[in-house]
């Protein structure tokens, strides 16, 4: 679990459903059905079959009480033999809520839970990044994405400042024209920008 | 035990044509280790590879990925390179080969040698201050001569191996063939043949490599569909036709079935099958430069069509007896990166016909004593091997080249003496060259001279010292002596004029000690004019 700012939490109320499942209620929002909340979560991993079959790594945006959780980690670990689920969600007292099933399968990194406080301080998160970088299917839990529609919607649509790439690239291009270097990671600079600008399929470099 | 990495950045192809130099190594150096480091994308060609102990790779895909959307940090993209790099620098190799020689191979190979004073490096790196460090002569040839020679008087296969240092490992499979794949190709090849069979005659396979990975070397539709007409009339031959598993060559195989009634075989092979499929054929004509190594590695006899952008003689087939068909046309080999600027456009698809090709075949696989050439335009180079000097030759190459050839085999003190002759022409034009790189070398010498006098240049040096640069444009056994002098005078980073002065004296006295071999060996292999 990772989140370093503290959220104002709403009082959650932690319901009982028919079936006998919790279901947490924030705000006056349930966050699972009341009827059968292990059902509808069959129905969110269905729903969603072809994201999961698609993509081994799944971003989940909306924790609840995890019942839509464990079945598409289900699901996930039926169609790739490593599945990732990653799990955003603001509210970090919601963990305690979850199962013991899923307690166990968080401890044993079988899923991740990210609890930011914005989108700067997730996209500045090494371990997050990673996530991203196996281009994982973004899939939102409706109750959960309905409650918190302006923080997602900030998630969704984060960008770095425009100006960073150009600042550095420019300086990229300054130390890859620059000689003598000054330290090792000079060189390794100069070859980052080779890479960049894919000059590597030049064939040989001094003609 | 002594931990070797060759780094090679380059595509399939070149992946494969490794394979040589690491066999060669491997025999030579058995309690070494080897690994590579490859481009993510072109990991997959090395699984067949024999004797590597690790792979590293550089996901160039995801690094441009992250580097080019804007929801990542900056730094993520040269953080993750740069964890690549020092995994490599962490494992300990006391030697690197820059084997693709490409900038971002020069400039890693600095970086780990940087950090690592200690680690011997084959080919060039970079000092701090930008001077390029060749490890031998060889690499010199290879980073100053190879890329800019047209017709490359050097095979990159016995550049890389004088470079390492290494002696040639001949006619062993060099690639491991999955038995999965050699008993399922083996299997439906003896399938074919028996069926083919008939009254005790015995029928070869050929295979047709359909496409390349680059249209400029593909052959022409009608070339291969006569091509398989020809090999189809004749009761000895069958055609098997190679594809890549792709949609597009699917296709395409299918146009040429369609045209024999789907009577045609066609083999779709990724780069492990088609090792197996190679090694149960007869011989395989291609314009395609992943298979031709494949074949070479596999021993399977190689007819090639080389059009486009590797030249024959630096990048052609190896395997002794192969016969490859260039087109006889200036513009051969051309520019892999400027359009076809002559017209019609890719005349040279044409000009090797599929009576060349097959006639080459017909010789390849001795069912013909003698192919003189092609009628259609296109000039074949027959693979031999020269079992003094432990490299193949292109017979059929032209006397200028291997007049280049055994000027370099001099400077790097290698006797030759089968080299053949310089017609009388061409000897007239190498001296007059020879004479003017001499005049202006004698020239700037006089004038460097002074300079480290007065500590002032002149405008005589400049001249002369420019009259000597042009000399590297021209296509003359001289222009190496002065592209190696070049290669020096650029290698220059004083920035005392006195001390610049100093060094280029000794540049130009090696680039007059060059002249004169260069004109001893011309005055050697000169064919005397005829006397009335």
């Amino acid at each position: 679990m990772v989140g370093t700012e503290q959220r104002k939490t709403p009082r959650i109320e932690l319901l009982t459903s028919k079936s006998g499942t919790s279901v947490p209620r924030i705000s006056g929002v349930y966050l699972h059905s009341m009827l059968d909340p292990k059902k509808e979560a069959e129905e969110f991993a269905q729903r969603n079959l072809n994201a999961i079959k698609e993509s081994s790594s799944v971003v989940i945006l909306g924790l609840g009480c995890g019942h839509h959780i464990l079945e598409t980690l289900k699901v996930g670990q039926r169609f790739h033999r490593k599945f990732s689920l990653t799990v955003i969600e603001p509210y970090t007292e919601l963990i305690s809520y979850l199962s013991n099933d899923l307690r166990t399968l968080l401890r044993e990194d079988l899923f991740s839970i990210f609890c930011p406080a914005n989108p700067v301080e997730l996209f500045s998160n090494r371990a997050f990044l990673e996530v991203l970088l196996n281009s994982p299917k973004v899939i939102p839990h409706r109750p959960s994405f309905d409650l918190h529609r302006d923080y997602f919607n900030r998630f969704l649509a984060y960008r770095i400042p425009e100006n960073e790439w150009p600042v550095f690239k420019e300086n990229l291009e300054q130390v890859f024209n620059t000689w003598p270097v000054k330290t090792s990671n000079d060189f390794l600079l100069k070859a980052f920008h080779a890479l960049l600008n894919e000059e590597s399929e030049t064939g040989a470099i001094y003609e | 035990m002594s931990k070797t990495l060759l780094i090679n950045l380059k595509r399939f192809g070149d992946i494969y044509a490794s394979a040589h130099l690491i066999t060669s190594m491997q025999k030579a150096m058995p309690s070494e280790q080897f690994s590579l480091l490859v481009f993510d994308e072109s990991k997959k060609a090395t699984t067949n590879l024999k004797g590597i102990s690790h792979i590293y790779s550089i996901d160039r895909q995801k690094l441009l990925r992250v580097s080019s959307q804007p929801i990542y940090p900056t730094a993520l993209a040269l953080e993750l390179f740069k964890e690549t790099i020092d995994t490599i620098l962490s494992q300990g190799f006391n030697k690197v080969i820059n084997y693709s020689n490409d900038l971002l191979s020069t400039l890693i190979t600095s970086y780990l040698k940087d950090k690592n004073p200690a680690i011997q490096v084959i080919g060039i790196y970079q000092d701090k201050e930008g001077r390029v460090i060749p490890s031998n002569f060889w690499a010199t040839v290879f980073n100053d001569l190879l890329p800019s020679i047209e017709q490359s008087p050097i095979h990159f296969n016995e550049c890389y191996h004088r470079m390492v240092g290494v002696p040639f490992v001949h006619d062993e499979i060099k690639v491991s063939i999955k038995e999965s794949y050699n008993t399922q190709a083996r299997n439906y090849f003896s399938q074919i043949r028996s069926t083919l069979q008939a009254d005790e005659m015995t029928v070869q396979l050929i295979g047709i490599q359909l496409k390349s990975s680059d249209p400029k070397k593909d052959f022409s539709k009608e070339t291969v569909m006569q091509l398989i007409e020809k090999i189809l009339d004749n009761p000895h031959l069958y055609p098997i036709l190679l594809i890549a598993p792709f949609d597009n060559e699917r296709e395409y195989a299918e146009y040429f079935n369609k045209m024999f009634n789907q009577s045609l075989v066609v083999v779709e092979a990724d780069f492990e099958a088609l090792s197996a499929t190679l090694t149960h054929l007869d011989a395989v004509i291609t314009p395609d430069t992943v298979t031709k190594h494949l074949a070479n590695l596999t021993s399977t006899p190689v007819v090639e069509i080389s059009l486009g952008s590797a030249p024959a003689a630096r990048q052609g087939s190896i395997g002794v007896g192969d016969i490859i068909l260039t087109p006889h046309i200036p513009c051969y080999p051309c520019s892999a990166k400027k359009d076809c600027r002559i017209t019609p456009r890719h005349v040279c698809h044409k000009l090797v016909t599929a009576s060349d090709i097959y006639q080459a075949l017909l010789f390849r696989i001795g069912h013909r004593d003698q192919f003189e050439g092609g009628t259609g335009g296109s000039h074949p180079l027959y693979v031999t091997y020269n079992s003094t000097l432990g490299y193949h030759e292109l017979k059929g190459t032209d006397p200028k080249t291997l007049f280049a050839k055994s000027f370099i085999y001099k400077l790097a003190g290698i006797t030759s003496d089968y080299l053949g002759t310089l017609p009388h022409k061409t000897a007239e034009d190498e001296r007059d060259t020879i004479a003017n790189a001499m005049r202006c070398t004698q020239v700037a010498l006089k004038e460097v001279s002074s300079i480290a006098i007065t500590g002032k240049p002149t405008q005589l040096f400049a001249k002369s010292l420019q009259e000597i640069m042009s000399i590297c444009d021209q296509n003359s056994a001289t222009a190496i002596a002065t592209k190696i002098a070049r290669a020096k005078i650029e290698n220059m980073r004083s920035q005392n004029i006195v001390q610049n002065a100093k060094d280029a004296e000794t540049i130009l006295l090696e680039l007059r000690n060059n002249l004169h071999l260069l004109s001893e060996l011309l005055l050697q292999r000169t064919v005397p004019r005829a006397t009335l």
